[in-house]
């Protein structure tokens, strides 16, 4: 591999790790430095600030997202209302995972990150909205899709794409306050019972 | 060769793609057929179990070879 790449690609799943496992503002450069084994200069080589190294870390996990399990739940050979099965199942096994490992559920990286940075820092706010935004147009495709083979009624498929986020992202912060995978297990499968109507006269 | 036995290759696959495509693989699978995994996640032995008694699938049988995990799933 070339040794420069991987120099950003240690900084990077350094940072990510740590970010995720505790918060942003909590972990600072020379730990991502240590942790990840490169010299401070080495850092600023690649990233002016720790800003730009947030920024590149929602950028990579919102990659791995898309071609991962995004990609995998949201398969377009699957009936479409399946596809959100897949993604709570996905959900589940991966948070489940990393409890057994850490002891501790880490919740969803963008939801973490959303909440403790929405309020200070516009650019990163901005660009988490961005990835919530992606991941709202995948649950818009997969009803528009549904209502068209007729497994759904016509509903008001942007807002109900929109309530799928938000129980998305409300159960992930209840299952991590709990520290317990469960809930996602329990809870997850409804998110396909969610219905937001169109307006009476439309 | 057991016309019955269904393979997936999850090598290099992290969690929770293996849980995913086995779940996938085993959908298109007839009741009592066996699905044979192999993968490198180390996760994949818990995920597979917790997967197996959630869903009421069989382990078989469960072998690590060489850093290579081996599982065997029937379908229920």
């Amino acid at each position: 591999m070339n040794p420069i790449i991987h120099t950003r690609e240690r900084i990077l799943h350094a940072a990510r790790e740590l970010f995720h496992a505790r918060s942003y503002a909590d972990v600072g450069i020379k730990e991502i430095c240590d942790s990840a084994r490169v010299q401070k200069g080495s850092f600023y080589h690649f990233f002016p600030s720790k800003r730009d190294l947030a920024m590149a870390v929602i950028d990579d996990m919102a990659d791995d997202w898309a071609h991962g399990f995004i990609a995998e739940a949201f398969d377009r050979n699957l009936p479409p209302l399946e596809r959100l099965d897949y993604m709570i199942d996905a959900a589940y096994y991966w948070q489940k995972a990393a409890k057994d490992l850490e002891g501790r559920m880490p919740g969803c990286l963008f939801g973490n990150l959303a909440l403790e940075i929405s309020t200070r820092d516009e650019v990163l706010r901005a660009k988490l909205n961005a990835v919530f935004d992606k991941v709202g147009a995948r649950f818009h495709e997969t009803l528009e899709e549904a209502i068209e083979q007729g497994l759904l009624a016509p509903l008001d498929t942007e807002a109900t794409a929109q309530a799928m986020l938000a129980y998305l992202e409300g159960m992930l912060l209840l299952a991590k306050t709990r520290n317990d995978p469960e809930v996602i297990r329990e809870l997850g499968p409804a998110i396909s019972t969610l219905r937001v109507e169109l307006p009476a006269n439309n | 060769m057991n016309e019955n036995l269904h393979t997936l290759d999850a090598r290099g696959l992290n969690c929770p793609l293996p849980i995913l495509r086995t779940r996938k693989a085993i959908a298109a699978m007839q009741s009592g057929e066996i699905l044979e995994i192999t993968a490198t996640d180390p996760g994949s032995v818990k995920d597979l179990d917790a997967f197996c008694n959630q869903t009421g699938h069989q382990m078989l049988s469960n072998q690590q070879v060489d850093g290579i995990f081996i599982f065997r799933i029937r379908k229920a």
